[in-house]
C-alpha cells in the first residue's frame, strides 16, 4: 500500500524517542502548519492584488462617476496599501475576527459559517454513500479476482474516476432531473424544509462526487482485501477453519477499511476541489462556490477567509486520517 | 368625460393644459407622433394617462389599455410565485445598486415616483403629477397623499427631497451620480407642501424620466434612512413587505394588505426570490420547477424556453444594445471609407436572427433605438453591401485587406456576436482576430488609459436599455464623452447633440435627432448592429408578470393558478 | 490533487487498454493535427439552421450558431490536446528542477522549497487555477503557465523524495570527491536515476491536465471563444440541452473519451515501465 499523501504533514521516520525529541515530534507539525497558513495567506492576500480593476469600479459597475467609485473604495478602506490591509486582516484574526465582506457587507463568520455548514452537509453525504459502496465493490472485485467480475468493477471504477464532474452532473441532470424527474435540479432546498427534504435535495449533487471516488477507493479496498487474503493471518484463520464469512468480516474488511480510511484525507483535498464545480452546477451555496463568487468579485477578505478555510480542513483532514488509519491498523497501534 | 371628445373638440383640451403638452397634442395631430411616442411624450411632461389615453381615443377611437404583459384571462388571488434572481453582487442598497439582483429584490417593496413603463411611457406612482416650468429648469411634483411606508409612517416630500440629495451627494458612492451629472446637484431638490420642487443645473425636458424607475437607484427610501439597517425591513411603499433575506440564498416578500393603491392591489400572497450565480441554473431551474418566473435572461440561455409550449415567453423591445467602437484616431480606421466597409459587410438581419432569433430591431449604428421617442424613423436603414464595401476598402488603398483585432468581454451573446462580426470581415478580406475577456478585466477602471474597452483598437460593449438616449449618445460618442472608445472628436455631432438636450420642441429634438442619425451613418465610428428585447419566460400557471428592461421585475399585478 | 490511481494498486486494465487507449488518443490526435482540413467550417455558422437535429450535411447536427457540430468537436480536440500536454511538460520541468534542488541541498532551501509546495498542495487545484486565472485573464498561455505551475508542485515532491534517496548513494559520493559542481553532479548523475518516476508521474499528471482543463473551460475560466473547445462547448450549450443534446452530448463524450484514453495509456506505459 503505497497511497501518497500530497500535503499532509510530514511522517517523522526516527523511532524510539527520548523525550525532548518527543517535544519536538509534537511541535513540529504545529509549528509548520502555522507556517503553512501564513504563507498561504499572504499568497492569497497579495496574490488577489493583482486581480483586475479595483473592488469599488466593480461593485458599482462600468458606468458609475468615478466620484461615487472613490467615495466606496474609501468606504471600505481598499484605498490604503496593501500591507496595512493585510497586517490589518491578521490583526482581526489573532483576535477572532473574520473580517467583513467587501461586496456583501456581510461578517466573513456569517457567511463562511453558513456555506462551510452546506459544504460538510454535501461532502458528508458523497461520503457516506461512497464509502461502503467501494468497500463491497473492492471486497467483491478481490474476492472475484482476475473473473470478468473484478474487471467490470474496476474498469468502470477507473473510467468514472477520471471523468471530469461537470461531465457526470451533466448527464445526472439530465437523466434524473429533467428527464426521468426523480430529483430536484438544485441542491437548495426551500427555507424552512426538514432534514429529510434536505438530504432528498443533496443526493443529485452528491452523486458526481460519489462517481469520481469511487473508482479510487473500490482499487484501493480491493488491493487491502488481496494483502489480507494473502497474508499468513488469513491463512491462519483458514486452517483453523474458522467460517468464510467471519474471515472477511474480520480480517479482510479491516485490511480493506485500512488504506480506504487513510487516503480519505487527501480524497477530502480532492472532494474539495470536485465541490466547486458541483456547487456552481447545482446552485448550492458552499464553501466552492463562495470562493468562486468572491474571487470574480474581488472580495479579498472573503476570499481570504474562504481560502484558508479550504487550506486548514485539507491539512487537518490529511492529519486526521493518519491518526485514524493508526487506530485501525494494530501494527501501528502496536508501535 | 374626456375619451368622448371628438377630434375637433381637442382645442378644448388644449385649453387645459400647458403649452408643452398643448405642443405634443399638436404634434400628434399633425401626424408627426406616433401613439406610443405621443403617450410617451405626454406622460413625461406630466399628463395623466386617462388624459393622454382620452386624446389619443379622440383622435382614433382606441384607448390603450394598461393590461400587463402575459394577462390572457382571469387572474386567481393567492399563492406564491417564485423568481429566478441572480445573486447579488454587492451589499443591498438602493443608493449604489448597479446589479440586476440587488434590484430585483428591492423593488418588490420599494416603489418611484414614476414607473417607465415600456408601452406607455411613465405611470405615476409616488408623484400624482407633475410639470415644468416655462423652461424646463425648474420641475414640480406633486407626492401622492395618504401613501405610507411599510412600518406606518406616512409619505412626505422631505422623504422624496432626502431621498433625491441622497443620491445627488458624491460624499454617498450614490449609483445615480452619472445620471444626474450635470442635471441634478446636491440640494437641487426642496419641499415645498405637498411638492417637491426639482431646481436643474440647466433646462433638461427628460427630467421626470431621470426621476423615475428608469433611473433605477431612485427608489423612494424615508429621510431615516440607514444603509446598514436596509436589509433588515427593506423599508419601502410598495405592494409587497419584507418577510425575509438570506445573502446569497434568497429573499421573500408577503402582500401588504395596506398597499396605498387599491385601484392595482397586489394578487399574490407570496413572493419568493431564489439566487443563482449565474443565468443557465435559472434556466434549469424553471425547466426543474425550481422557480415560476425568470427574468432579464439572455436569449443563448434561455433559447430552450422559448421553443418550450409549458412556459410562456416574456419579450419587451428595448433600447438595450451593443455598441462596436472603431478608434477613428487609429489607422487604419483614421478612414472612414474603412469603417463604412465594415459596416456594410455585416448582414443583420442573419446576425439578429441567427444571436437571437429576432428577438430585437436592427441597429443603424447609432444609439438611437427604435424605442426612443426622438428616434427618426425616416433614416434609411444600413444594409449588407458586399461590393460597396469592397469598392470603399480599395478607395482606401486597402483593397487586400487588412488585420484588425476585436476585444470584447465575455457577456451574454457578446463573443458571438464578435465571431459574426468576424467571419463578416472575412468576406471584404479583413481579417479580425478576437480578444474576448472577462468582464471585469474588459472594463478595467472604465477610464482612458486602464480599461481594453476604452483603449483598444476595436471593442465591443454592452448598453443597457435607456427610455431616453442622452446619456449613451453623450458619453459615447461626444468628442469629451467617457466612454467614447471610439475617440470620435466630430464637432458637427458635439453641436447637434448640444442642440438637441436643449430644445424642448418634440420636432426639433426629433430633426436634432435624425442630424445626428444621419451623421453616423456616413461617418460610422460604431456598429450598432441591433437592440436586444428584454427577455424572460415563465410557467404557463403564471399571468400578469410585467418586465421592465431597466431591469425591475414587477410582479405587483403576476398571478399564479 | 492524487495521482495515484495508477500507483496504489496496479490491477484493471490489461494490455488490451493500453490498445484501446491509444487507439482513441490516435484517433483524436489525427482530428488536432488534420483539423480543418478534414471537415467543414467550425466557425461559420448558419443561422436559419440552428441547434438542427443530425442530417446528411450536419451529421452531428448544428450549435446555436448553426455552427456544424461535428466540425467543431473535430478541431476542438486541437486545444486540449496543445494545452494539456503543454502544461504536463510546464510542470514536470519545473517540478522536476525544484524536486532536484530542495533532494539534493536540504537546509534551509529545502525548507523553502518544500514549504511553498505543501502551501499549493493544500488547497484544491480547481481554486488555486481559479484565482491565478482570474488574476491574469484566461488565454491559452495563461492556463499552459497555471496548469503548469500547480502540476510542478507534486511533481517537485516525487522528485525530491526519489532524489534523498540517490543522494546518499556512492555514485554521487563519487562525484563530489571528484569535486564536480553541484549542477553538473544533479544533472549528469542523479538526474538519470530518477528519471522513471518523474516520467511516470508526467503520464499521470497528463490525465489530470485534461481533466483540469475541460473543468476551467467549463467554469468559463479557460480557453476562450470562438475556439470549438469541449468544456467551452459544454459550457455554451448546456442550457439548450433540451431544444438539442447533441452540442452538448458531443463534446462530453469527447472529453469522457479523451480522458480515459489517455489514463489507460498512462497505465499502460507504467506498467511496462514496471515490468
Amino acid at each position: 500500500m503505497t497511497a501518497v499523501s500530497l500535503g499532509g504533514p510530514p511522517r517523522l521516520a526516527d523511532p524510539g524517542p527520548p523525550p525532548r525529541r518527543l517535544l519536538r515530534r509534537l511541535l513540529r507539525p504545529v509549528v509548520l502548519f502555522v507556517i503553512n497558513l501564513l504563507l498561504l495567506s499572504a499568497l492569497v492576500f497579495f496574490g488577489a492584488e493583482v486581480l483586475p480593476g479595483n473592488i469599488g469600479r466593480l461593485l458599482l459597475g462600468r458606468t458609475a462617476d468615478p466620484r461615487s467609485v472613490d467615495v466606496l473604495n474609501h468606504e471600505l478602506g481598499t484605498d490604503r496599501p496593501i500591507v496595512v490591509r493585510y497586517l490589518s486582516f491578521l490583526d482581526g484574526l489573532l483576535h477572532g475576527d473574520l473580517g467583513t465582506s467587501l461586496a456583501l457587507r456581510q461578517p466573513n463568520s456569517d457567511l463562511l459559517g453558513a456555506a462551510l455548514l452546506n459544504s460538510v452537509k454535501l461532502a458528508a453525504l458523497a461520503f457516506v454513500i461512497v464509502v461502503p459502496l467501494a468497500l463491497l465493490g473492492g471486497v467483491v472485485a478481490a474476492l472475484r479476482r482476475d473473473t470478468w467480475v473484478d474487471r467490470t468493477i474496476i474498469g468502470i471504477g477507473v473510467a468514472l474516476t477520471v471523468l471530469p464532474e461537470f461531465v457526470t452532473g451533466l448527464i445526472l441532470i439530465l437523466v434524473l432531473s429533467l428527464g426521468l424527474k426523480l430529483f430536484p435540479v438544485t441542491a437548495t432546498p426551500p427555507p424552512g424544509s426538514g432534514a429529510l427534504t434536505q438530504l432528498y435535495y443533496l443526493v443529485l449533487p452528491a452523486l458526481p462526487l460519489v462517481i469520481v471516488l469511487f473508482g479510487y477507493l473500490a482499487k484501493l479496498a480491493r488491493a487491502g482485501t488481496i494483502t489480507a487474503l494473502d497474508s499468513d493471518y488469513h491463512r491462519t484463520a483458514v486452517l483453523k477453519g474458522l467460517p468464510g464469512r467471519v474471515i472477511v468480516t474480520r480480517h479482510v474488511l479491516r485490511n480493506a477499511l485500512l488504506p480506504t480510511v487513510s487516503v480519505l484525507g487527501t480524497q477530502a483535498g480532492y472532494l474539495i476541489g470536485g465541490l466547486v464545480v458541483v456547487e456552481i452546477l447545482f446552485n448550492y451555496r458552499g464553501i466552492g462556490s463562495l470562493i468562486f463568487m468572491a474571487a470574480q468579485s474581488k472580495d479579498i477578505p472573503l476570499l481570504e477567509v474562504g481560502v484558508l478555510t479550504v487550506g486548514v480542513a485539507y491539512m487537518l483532514l490529511s492529519a486526521l486520517s493518519d491518526v485514524v488509519a493508526g487506530l485501525l491498523d494494530p501494527r501501528v497501534r502496536s508501535r | 368625460m374626456l375619451w368622448r371628445v371628438g377630434t375637433r373638440r381637442l382645442d378644448g383640451v388644449r385649453s387645459q393644459v400647458s403649452a408643452a403638452e398643448g405642443h405634443v397634442i399638436d404634434e400628434l395631430l399633425a401626424g408627426r407622433l406616433g401613439r406610443r411616442e405621443f403617450l410617451r411624450r405626454a406622460t413625461v411632461l406630466g399628463m395623466s394617462i386617462p388624459l393622454a389615453g382620452g386624446i389619443l381615443a379622440a383622435c382614433s377611437g382606441a384607448v390603450p389599455g394598461e393590461a400587463p404583459a402575459g394577462a390572457v384571462g382571469p387572474q386567481q388571488a393567492g399563492g406564491t410565485l417564485r423568481n429566478a434572481v441572480n445573486t447579488p453582487t454587492a451589499a443591498i442598497n438602493p443608493v449604489t445598486v448597479a446589479d440586476n439582483g440587488g434590484l430585483v429584490t428591492m423593488c418588490q417593496t420599494g416603489e418611484y415616483l414614476a414607473y417607465t413603463d415600456a408601452s406607455t411611457g411613465l405611470r405615476p406612482v409616488l408623484a400624482e403629477k407633475w410639470a415644468p416650468d416655462a423652461t424646463g429648469k425648474i420641475w414640480t411634483f406633486d407626492i401622492r397623499q395618504g401613501v405610507t411606508f411599510h412600518n406606518g409612517a406616512p409619505l412626505t416630500a422631505a422623504d422624496v427631497v432626502a431621498t433625491f440629495n441622497r443620491l445627488a451627494d458624491p460624499a454617498n458612492g450614490s449609483n445615480a451620480l452619472s445620471v444626474f451629472k450635470g442635471v441634478l446637484s446636491k440640494g437641487g431638490a426642496r419641499a415645498q407642501g405637498n411638492q417637491v420642487v426639482f431646481t436643474l443645473d440647466r433646462p433638461n425636458v427628460n427630467f421626470p424620466y431621470l426621476a423615475s424607475s428608469q433611473n433605477y437607484n431612485a427608489i423612494i427610501l424615508p429621510a431615516s434612512y440607514d444603509p446598514t439597517k436596509y436589509t433588515t425591513d427593506f423599508m419601502g411603499t410598495g405592494p409587497f413587505t419584507f418577510s425575509s433575506y438570506t445573502p446569497g440564498v434568497g429573499a421573500a416578500f408577503v402582500k401588504n394588505p395596506t398597499y396605498w393603491d387599491t385601484s392595482r392591489p397586489p394578487f399574490l400572497d407570496r413572493v419568493e426570490l431564489k439566487y443563482y450565480s449565474d443565468l443557465p441554473p435559472q434556466v434549469v431551474a424553471l425547466q426543474g420547477n425550481e422557480v415560476d418566473v425568470v427574468s432579464g435572461i439572455s436569449y443563448s440561455a434561455g433559447r430552450g424556453l422559448f421553443t418550450d409550449p409549458n412556459f410562456t415567453a416574456l419579450y419587451v423591445p428595448s433600447s438595450y444594445t451593443r455598441q462596436l467602437s472603431m478608434r477613428c484616431d487609429q489607422a487604419p480606421f483614421t478612414d472612414p471609407r474603412v469603417r463604412q466597409a465594415l459596416a456594410l459587410a455585416l448582414d443583420r438581419p442573419a446576425a439578429l436572427k441567427g444571436l437571437l432569433d429576432d428577438k430585437g430591431d436592427l441597429g443603424d449604428d447609432s444609439p438611437f433605438g427604435p424605442t426612443q421617442p426622438a428616434t427618426d424613423k425616416t433614416v434609411p436603414q444600413r444594409a449588407q453591401d458586399l461590393a460597396k464595401a469592397k469598392q470603399l476598402l480599395s478607395a482606401a488603398g486597402l483593397a487586400a485587406g487588412f488585420d484588425a483585432t476585436i476585444a470584447a468581454p465575455r457577456v451574454q451573446e457578446i463573443p458571438d456576436l464578435a465571431v459574426t462580426l468576424q467571419n463578416a470581415a472575412k468576406e471584404v478580406g479583413v481579417r479580425l482576430a478576437l480578444n474576448i475577456q472577462a468582464p471585469n478585466d474588459y472594463y478595467g477602471n472604465a477610464t482612458f488609459g486602464a480599461s481594453p474597452w476604452l483603449d483598444s483598437q476595436m471593442s465591443l460593449v454592452d448598453y443597457g436599455h435607456r427610455s431616453v438616449p442622452d446619456v449613451i449618445a453623450n458619453a459615447s460618442l461626444r468628442s469629451d464623452g467617457v466612454w467614447n472608445a471610439a475617440h470620435y472628436k466630430s464637432p458637427a455631432y458635439d453641436a447637434l447633440f448640444d442642440d438637441y438636450t436643449s430644445q424642448l420642441d418634440v420636432q426639433k429634438q426629433k430633426d436634432a435627432v435624425g442630424k445626428m442619425q444621419r451623421l453616423l451613418l456616413d461617418d460610422t465610428p460604431i456598429i450598432v448592429p441591433y437592440f436586444l428585447n428584454w427577455l424572460g419566460a415563465t410557467k404557463k400557471s403564471v399571468q400578469g408578470v410585467n418586465l421592465n428592461p431597466t431591469g425591475q421585475l414587477d410582479v405587483s399585478r403576476a398571478s399564479i393558478a | 490533487m492524487t495521482p495515484d490511481v495508477t500507483r496504489a494498486v496496479r490491477v484493471g486494465p490489461r494490455p488490451i487498454g493500453l490498445v484501446v487507449g491509444a487507439v482513441i488518443l490516435a484517433i483524436w490526435v489525427i482530428c488536432a493535427i488534420g483539423g480543418e482540413h478534414l471537415v467543414q467550417d467550425p466557425y461559420v455558422g448558419d443561422s436559419f439552421a440552428t441547434l438542427a437535429p443530425p442530417s446528411a450535411q450536419h451529421w452531428l447536427g448544428t450549435d446555436r450558431l448553426g455552427r456544424d457540430v461535428f466540425a467543431r468537436v473535430v478541431v476542438g480536440a486541437r486545444s486540449i490536446l496543445l494545452v494539456a500536454p503543454a502544461a504536463t511538460l510546464i510542470g514536470t520541468v519545473i517540478g522536476t528542477a525544484l524536486g532536484l534542488v530542495a533532494g539534493y541541498a536540504a537546509g534551509i532551501v529545502d525548507d523553502i522549497i518544500s514549504r511553498l509546495i505543501a502551501v499549493v498542495l493544500s488547497v484544491p487545484v480547481v481554486i488555486v487555477a481559479l484565482l491565478a486565472l482570474v488574476a491574469l485573464g484566461p488565454s491559452n498561455f495563461t492556463v499552459i503557465g497555471v496548469i503548469g505551475f500547480i502540476f510542478s508542485a507534486p511533481i517537485a515532491r516525487t522528485v525530491r523524495a526519489a532524489v534523498r534517496v540517490e543522494r546518499d548513494k556512492d555514485y554521487v559520493e563519487a562525484a563530489r570527491l571528484r569535486r564536480e559542481p553541484g549542477v553538473l553532479i544533479l544533472v549528469s548523475e542523479i538526474l538519470p536515476n530518477v528519471l522513471g518516476p518523474v516520467l511516470t508521474e508526467a503520464t499521470v499528471r497528463l490525465g489530470y491536465a485534461v481533466f483540469f482543463i475541460a473543468t476551467l473551460s467549463f467554469l468559463g475560466f479557460g480557453i476562450q471563444p470562438p475556439s470549438p473547445d469541449w468544456g467551452l462547448a459544454i459550457y455554451e450549450n448546456y442550457t439548450l440541452i433540451r431544444a438539442s443534446a447533441w452540442p452538448v452530448i458531443v463534446p462530453a463524450v469527447a472529453i469522457a473519451s479523451l480522458v480515459v484514453s489517455v489514463h489507460l495509456v498512462a497505465e499502460g506505459l507504467v506498467r511496462r515501465s514496471e515490468r
